[in-house]
């Protein structure tokens, strides 16, 4: 990981809220689930960096998606091309499970999506296929849905009001698609309520799972200490460090 | 034009008046990727106490206008583990080390310190804003006397550099530095954080799961100034300041005010390197300015 100065190659709005923003870091690459520290414009009294996750990797720009809910993501969003900002990354640990036999899984929740389009572009690669359930808010809350076309994923969709997709939880269609069977692995990104539905259904099916978690960050770096979850032996962990993903079986939520 | 940065705080010297703040640079080692730790004049170690401690629930931190508050709840490893595992990487880099310490009872920080005492450590920082559980739970740092007896007591059991962190949650804090001069501390530092709040207005609840957390970073950095401009004519012991420093004018503040050197601490969380940039930034200052020392600007405050 290292802190570097990016200058901002696109950035377009999506619809309700939601933008891409590409940036030149000249990486080769990075894990998915991994994410970067990114300066935004010190307006309004906004100080720290912002935490997101990488959705893909486009030459030796890296892209990510996010959505304005508050002033930083506001003031991020008034940034325009050509303007350069201090990104650090790419940091954690990302999806590390193998996809070996069987079916690979993601569940992605809201904006959870981002680590999912490269997960998909590197399994499209190696020749494999990703099974995605993605769940949202609203039909407008669901990003990406032509790339991951594009890229072959075999997608179930779910909305809470039914505006796209079926109406309903998306661990629920999880578990309807394999009632009699079950999957290799799971990944999956997204808030705190998905990851416990996924812990939930997987560990007593045998199916490991890694799971992305989602924590106020103030460092990045592993010296704030403001980024702990708990482990199954009642031990703080800093997401920034030892995370943003962790096996499932070790998250005690 | 070279610039001497070297600053002396009694009987510590340091190569310059950059030190890494307790509680934002780790053990010294996570940072070590983005810069040589063993540029800066010290580092202030992650608060140490006697037995690993957990720290609080999450959330722990919340962004607020201008600063951050925190309530980690002095999440660290224990001293014996210090000692063991990390004291040896800031020792193999050559870095001078402040040891900050905290206990809940007076014999608690009096045993700590007899164990860095037995180290290379060359100074301890004593955390003073800490409740006393003997006490019923008044902090050491509000209290005068009670300041001045826990400093006491580490001196008589630490042979090197004593530095005593300030509260600023007190009524006087220039009361409190003559107290703990009196004791024999050699040097002040301040401020630590400010004790402060945060509402959710939908949930009615506090946005810190231990409902109130400390104040850091440029939001409080009026305050610290102002402090450390008050306690600076009233004591002889050297003062190192504390509070918002992002910048090289902020540190000039401080050490107009009468700082003999700063501590940078919420600025790393901003930027990994912010101690190395500001110490580069304050450097290339002091040169354009024909300033040959950064001590000819201490206590040079307009009356
Ligand atoms: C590892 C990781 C990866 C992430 N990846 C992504 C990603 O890919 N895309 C993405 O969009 N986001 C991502 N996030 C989340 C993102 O970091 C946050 O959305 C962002 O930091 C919010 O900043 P903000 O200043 O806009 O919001 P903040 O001001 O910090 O507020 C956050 C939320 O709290 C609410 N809030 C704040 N103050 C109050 C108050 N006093 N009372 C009530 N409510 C309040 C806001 O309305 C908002 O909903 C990720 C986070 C992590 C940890
Ligand atoms: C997350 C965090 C943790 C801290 N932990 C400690 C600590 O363990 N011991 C201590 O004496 N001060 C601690 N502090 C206080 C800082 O050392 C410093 O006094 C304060 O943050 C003001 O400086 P700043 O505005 O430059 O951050 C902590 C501050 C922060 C933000
Ligand atoms: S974000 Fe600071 S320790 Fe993880």
């Amino acid at each position: 990981m290292k802190d570097s100065v990016c200058q901002v190659e696109f950035h377009v709005p999506l619809q309700d809220g939601y933008f891409r923003i590409g940036l030149k870091t000249g990486w080769e690459g990075f894990v998915p689930g991994q994410f970067g520290m990114l300066e935004v414009p010190r307006q309004d009294g906004v100080l720290l960096r912002r935490p997101f996750s990488f959705a893909r990797q486009l030459g030796a720009t890296t892209e990510i998606l996010y959505k304005v809910v508050g002033r930083g993501t506001a003031a991020l969003s008034s940034v325009s091309m050509g303007q350069s900002l201090r990104l650090l990354g790419p940091l954690g640990h990302g999806f590390k499970m193998k996809e070996g036999e069987g079916d690979c899984v993601g569940v992605a929740g809201g904006y959870g999506i981002a680590p999912f389009l490269e997960q998909a572009i590197q399994l499209a690669k190696k020749g494999q296929k990703l099974i995605l359930f993605y769940g949202a808010r609203t039909k407008k809350d669901l990003l990406y849905i032509q790339e991951l076309n594009d890229l072959k994923v075999k997608l179930y969709l779910t909305t809470e009001d039914g505006s796209e997709g079926e109406k309903g939880r998306v661990t629920e269609a999880l578990a309807k698609v394999y009632k009699h069977s079950a999957p290799k692995v799971i990944w999956s990104c997204g808030p705190v309520g998905l990851l416990h539905a996924v812990q939930k259904w997987a560990l007593p099916r045998d199916v490991s799972c890694e799971l992305s978690v989602e924590e106020t960050m103030g460092c990045g770096t592993g010296v704030c200490l403001g980024c702990v979850v708990k482990d199954t032996e009642g031990r703080y962990r800093r997401a920034c460090i030892e995370g943003p993903v962790f096996p499932g079986e070790r998250l005690e939520f | 034009m070279t610039v001497d940065l070297s600053v002396q705080l009694g009987n510590l010297r340091l190569k310059n008046p950059m030190i890494a703040a307790s509680g934002t640079f780790g053990y010294g080692e996570e940072l070590s990727d983005y810069f040589p730790v063993e540029k800066l004049g010290a580092v202030s170690t992650k608060g140490l106490s006697l037995k690993p401690r957990d720290g609080n629930p999450m959330p722990r931190i919340i962004e607020t206008p201008s600063g951050m508050i925190n309530a980690i709840g002095l999440q660290n490893v224990g001293i014996e583990a210090f000692i063991r595992e990390k004291l040896p990487f800031l020792e193999k880099r050559g870095v001078v080390v402040i040891a900050n310490i905290f206990g809940n009872t007076l014999d608690e920080y009096v045993e700590i310190a007899r164990m860095l005492n037995a180290t290379s450590v060359q100074a301890v920082e004593l955390n003073i804003s800490c409740p006393n559980v003997k006490a019923g739970g008044m902090e050491f740092g509000n209290d005068p006397k009670m300041a001045a007896k826990v400093t006491e007591a580490v001196r008589a059991a630490f042979d090197r550099h004593l530095m005593v962190k300030l509260s600023p949650n007190v009524t006087s804090i220039v009361e409190i530095a003559k107290g703990v001069e009196g004791a024999g501390a050699d040097s002040l530092s301040m401020i630590n954080t400010i004790t402060a709040m945060v509402i959710n207005t939908k949930t009615r609840r506090p946005m810190i799961a231990n409902r109130v957390g400390g104040l850091s970073g440029p939001a409080i950095r009026p305050i610290a100034v102002r402090m450390v401009a008050q306690t600076f004519p009233q004591v002889k012991i050297p003062i190192v300041g504390i509070g918002g420093i992002v910048n090289a004018n902020d540190a000039l503040e401080f050490f107009i005010a009468g700082a003999a050197a700063v501590q940078v601490g919420t600025a790393t969380f901003m930027a990994p390197d912010a101690c190395s940039r500001i110490l580069d930034d304050l450097e290339a200052y002091l040169g354009e300015q024909g300033i040959s020392s950064v001590r000819e600007l201490v206590g040079t405050l307009v009356p």
